[in-house]
């Protein structure tokens, strides 16, 4: 093997990964803040590529068009879903998976009814390759990997810098004190399960033209994020984005060295690894107890 | 949800409406001698089982699977290849497939439960999925999308003779399932659902109780499997699929959680409305191509209004007065230290 191939399939990796992290980030947001997990993460990235598959074949218009109207549909649904299902339930963790396990199924078959079951896709955006070095990329990752990580650093300048990112934090790190000093928790709580919905649709929307769109696709990619926010320990933005590249170079390499039918299988197999030897993660520090 | 603390309560106490619907199973045949509807009453024997496994380590321990079709895959693919390429017994397959159930759950089981949190739904998710992509990446063995067909019948003859076999199988199972909550491991259980840390300062080995439902759980889940392939004689990646997971969650909320009873009440009241009725009113396509949006709807509102069950929902009426204060308050937030 040589140097150049296996710093393509590194590269290749990282691209991928850089909408992985993407994908989890969202998940990782809504853990860190509202610390419930969102099992229909998933069934959201799939309206997400569902959305794009309307306006862009269906409508034909544009893809930065329909990139947005899905971004914004789906940060909707996000909020109705927080609103209505998980509200009530927030602080039973058990019910709070049983319902957002079911509401995935119900945006699923609600999908299936609207669209239909049949596998669709996305033109490509873009073609083309371009060399980087010695390098043939194709361009459409290129693009889909800067779009993610110029939404990654908005979504970082958003927490860190307005006010409405410092009380996210606030209500990350203690509720009751943010209730206290008149913090809206509950409507922060929307906003925040709507962002994560919406990035989520963001990564579905730029990955929309490699996968074949169809209802059941969003539960690969959710567990692919649990993978990625667990292996970069819950709760840990940053770290999500640094698992999320790792998986995508895992995933790319096990696709090139052992089978393309296997790269699900080393996904769900890292995820159990990491539970095994470090449920931190690696950048996770021992949850106290609450 | 409500937990009730009272001991030495015996199988009587869900009263004359348990016994009634004993008899009516019991006399099922004479009341419905068709072989559909007891079709449908066999399936729905199985999949009781299957949802009174998930039942005493979600609902009676709460311990989280969202992955429990891996049991009832895992137990239905182990009979169906001894089954096909052994030649293995039926009887001892069923053993054989609990058996490959517990295996796998000590496998999940031993990393999650030591850790608190999340961790169990999402490893027993993943372990499912893991399972059936297996079954696809592995065709050669498991016979891809199709499964593993002709897998030998359980019980020959007549379908009044499979239906009483189901019968006596659910029963058998349910009935030890029940008395295990009823035992004084029941109550240890119970109170590491109630309160894990206070369970721990009592002195109970809570991972050790957690790890042993664990397993009780996955060897009826497999026991129910293989029993699913030994009477539709095929093993299909259906058996190992999220909606299945699903139904399982579905079948025990609508019964009830927690009472193992609720459960099979369950499996009865939702393949009487699935499989039943829409035949009857010859709606079949809508309801096949609806079951698991209906379904999922029915957990949503199920967690959000009626958290009980119909066996929950019973035994309030049963015991009004005193219940009524008992009752937690499903909106409150739980005390925090």
């Amino acid at each position: 093997m040589t140097a150049s191939l296996f710093f393509g399939l590194l590269v290749s990796g990282v691209l991928i990964g850089g909408l992985y992290a993407l994908a989890a980030i969202g998940l990782s947001l809504i853990m860190g803040v509202m610390r419930v997990v969102n099992v229909a993460h998933g069934a959201l990235y799939m309206l997400g590529a569902f959305f794009v598959y309307t306006v862009t074949v269906q409508w034909g218009l544009p893809f930065p068009i329909a990139m947005v109207v899905a971004v914004a549909a789906v940060f909707a649904v996000g909020v109705v879903v927080e609103r209505l299902i998980v509200r009530p339930v927030r602080h039973e963790e058990v019910n709070v998976l049983i319902i957002t396990f079911a509401a995935a199924f119900v945006l699923e078959e609600l999908a299936k009814f609207i669209w239909n079951p049949r596998y669709k896709n996305i033109p490509p955006y873009i073609e083309g390759n371009v060399s980087v070095g010695a390098l043939q990329v194709d361009q459409q990752r290129l693009v889909a990997f800067l779009v993610a990580v110029v939404l990654i650093g908005i979504l970082f300048a958003l927490i860190r810098h307005t006010r409405t990112g410092k009380a996210i934090r606030m209500v990350a790190q203690d509720e009751e004190a943010a209730l206290l000093l008149g913090i809206h928790v509950e409507r922060l709580h929307m906003l925040t399960f709507g962002l994560g919905a919406a990035l989520a649709a963001a990564a579905a929307a730029l990955l929309g033209p490699l996968y074949l769109v169809y209802p059941a696709m969003g539960w690969n990619p959710l567990l692919r994020s649990f993978a990625i926010v667990i292996l970069g320990g819950m709760g840990s933005l940053e770290g999500t984005i640094v698992a999320g590249l790792l998986m995508g170079v895992i995933e790319v390499m096990t696709g090139y060295f052992i089978s393309d039918r296997m790269t699900t299988v080393a996904t769900f197999a890292v995820l159990v690894l990491i539970i095994f030897l470090r449920p931190t993660g690696l950048f996770g520090h021992p949850v106290e107890e609450r | 949800m409500r937990i009730s603390l009272r001991r030495g309560v015996v199988l009587g106490r869900e009263g004359w409406p348990l016994w009634a619907g004993v008899a009516v199973l019991v006399a099922m045949p004479v009341l419905a001698p068709t072989p559909y509807i007891l079709h449908v009453f066999i399936v729905a024997n199985i999949y009781a089982v299957f949802a009174a496994s998930w039942d005493i380590l979600s609902g009676y321990t709460g311990q989280l699977s969202l992955g429990h079709a891996l049991f009832f895959g895992v137990g239905a693919y182990t009979a169906g290849l001894l089954s096909t390429l052994v030649g293995t017994p039926p009887l001892f397959n069923l053993f054989a497939g609990a058996f490959m159930a517990v295996l796998v759950g000590l496998l999940e089981g031993v990393p999650c439960l030591r850790l608190k949190g999340p961790y169990l739904g999402i490893v027993t998710l993943a372990f499912a999925e893991i399972a059936f992509s297996l079954a696809f990446a592995l065709s050669s063995i498991t016979g891809g999308e199709e499964g593993i067909i002709g897998i030998a019948s359980l019980v020959r003859g007549s379908i009044y003779i499979k239906y009483y076999a189901s019968l006596i199988f659910m029963l058998a199972c349910t009935l030890a399932l029940y008395a295990l909550t009823r035992s004084k491991l029941g109550l240890i259980l119970l109170a590491i659902k109630a309160d894990d840390a206070a369970a721990e300062a009592a002195g109970v080995d809570t991972t050790r109780y957690k790890l042993l439902a664990f397993l009780i759980s996955a060897f009826f889940g497999g026991l129910a499997g293989a029993y699913y392939a030994h009477y539709l004689n095929i093993a299909n990646p259906e058996t190992l699929a999220i909606p299945l997971s699903a139904a399982a969650i579905t079948m025990t909320l609508v019964g009830g959680m927690g009472t193992i009873i609720g459960p099979v009440i369950g499996a009865y009241v939702l393949s009487l409305f699935f499989d039943l009725l829409p035949v009857v009113a010859g709606q079949v396509e809508f309801l096949t191509e609806s079951r698991v949006l209906v379904y999922n709807v029915l957990i949503v509102l199920i967690v959000l209004f009626m958290p009980q069950g119909i066996v929950g929902w019973w035994r309030g009426r049963q015991a009004e007065p005193e219940v009524s204060s008992m009752r937690a308050d499903p909106s409150r937030p739980q005390a925090q230290a």
